[in-house]
């Protein structure tokens, strides 16, 4: 299933918990939505590199295994922007569901 | 190995080489921890490297989402030109004081022209002055700050315009195609820096992009 334009908020979601890499925010989003939302993971780097510009996201250099990583962070203003985004989400769907509930 | 790169090669088509540096990099360490993975869960190596280039998707789709947010190689330019054109006028003591001076003398020489009933002549030398005065006197003042850049831009392009019909008159509609080709260069350019702004963040703007 490809949900156009909800990435940058799952990506939000998934940082809210903890920091973390690119690799490891894409497996969590696949994981939890039980690989009900594929993506391609080419396109999760440009997300994260507008939510970077954006400043919604920060990024540092960590070290995983002894492997040196991106690590990116969620910033308060993309806290805000995650809490609009969920708002926005849940209204949404509830409307989407009166619908096909009528139907 | 082979397909990773020419999956990278289509994904920084026309970026920048720092731009491309940073998606080689984040790509590469995407791939690797991938690979890891999968070799991890008893994949063969084959297989696995199949797998790991085939989630990344589409190099052509990746590139188009990285050009919209990473600098290009034409934008970098822009960039690295107007720094080395910046840099030229401020560091050359000459350079400086000549384009300094000129909006004043262009002014004087207004103001003698109509003093000798040459109107036509005045109104061009002032507006001659007065787009010199805009671009070369107003960098050197405090303008640096989102609010102040953006009043800035908005009255160099009413007055860029303004003073296209003062220079021409009523004929500015019969010199369009000249004043086309004339703003083409400076509309070129503002449209990069507009696309630069929505890529970086503000704290890493050079002073240019205020302008």
């Amino acid at each position: 299933m490809n949900l156009k334009g909800t990435l940058p908020t799952l990506i939000l979601e998934v940082l809210a918990n903890e920091p973390s890499h690119g690799y490891r925010i894409a497996q969590t989003i696949k994981q939890s939505s039980d690989g009900l939302l594929d993506f391609k993971e080419g396109t999760l780097y440009p997300a994260l590199h507008k939510l970077e510009n954006e400043g919604s996201v920060e990024s540092y250099e960590g070290a995983e295994n002894g492997r040196s990583r991106r690590y990116y962070r969620i910033t308060r203003s993309g806290r805000k922007a995650l809490n609009e985004d969920r708002a926005e989400w849940q209204q949404l769907s509830r409307a989407v569901s009166m619908i096909l509930g009528e139907a | 190995m082979t397909t990773l790169n020419s999956w990278l090669n289509q994904a920084v088509r026309h970026l920048s080489r720092d731009s491309a540096d940073l998606v080689r990099r984040e790509i590469q360490d995407h791939y690797d921890a991938a690979l890891e993975a999968a070799l991890t869960s008893g994949i063969d190596p084959q297989q696995a490297e199949r797998m790991a280039v085939q989630a990344l998707g589409d190099p052509c789709v990746a590139n188009r989402q990285y050009r919209k947010v990473l600098l290009t190689s034409s934008e970098a330019k822009v960039l690295r030109k107007a720094n080395a054109e910046s840099q030229m006028i401020c560091s050359t003591g000459w350079i400086r004081w000549t384009l300094l001076s000129a909006p004043g003398l262009l002014l004087m020489l207004s103001a003698i022209s109509l003093a000798m009933h040459l109107p036509s002549l005045a109104r061009g030398v002032l507006a001659l002055g007065a787009l010199m005065a805009m671009f070369f006197i107003v960098p050197f003042l405090p303008i640096y700050t989102i609010t102040r850049g953006r009043i800035y831009r908005a009255v160099k392009w009413v007055l860029l315009i303004m003073l296209v019909f003062m220079f021409f008159g009523k004929d500015g509609w019969n010199w369009a195609w000249l004043n086309s080709c004339c703003l083409y260069p400076v509309a070129y350019i503002e449209w990069k820096r507009i696309m630069i702004r929505r890529k970086l963040p503000i704290g890493q703007w050079p002073k240019q992009l205020y302008l």
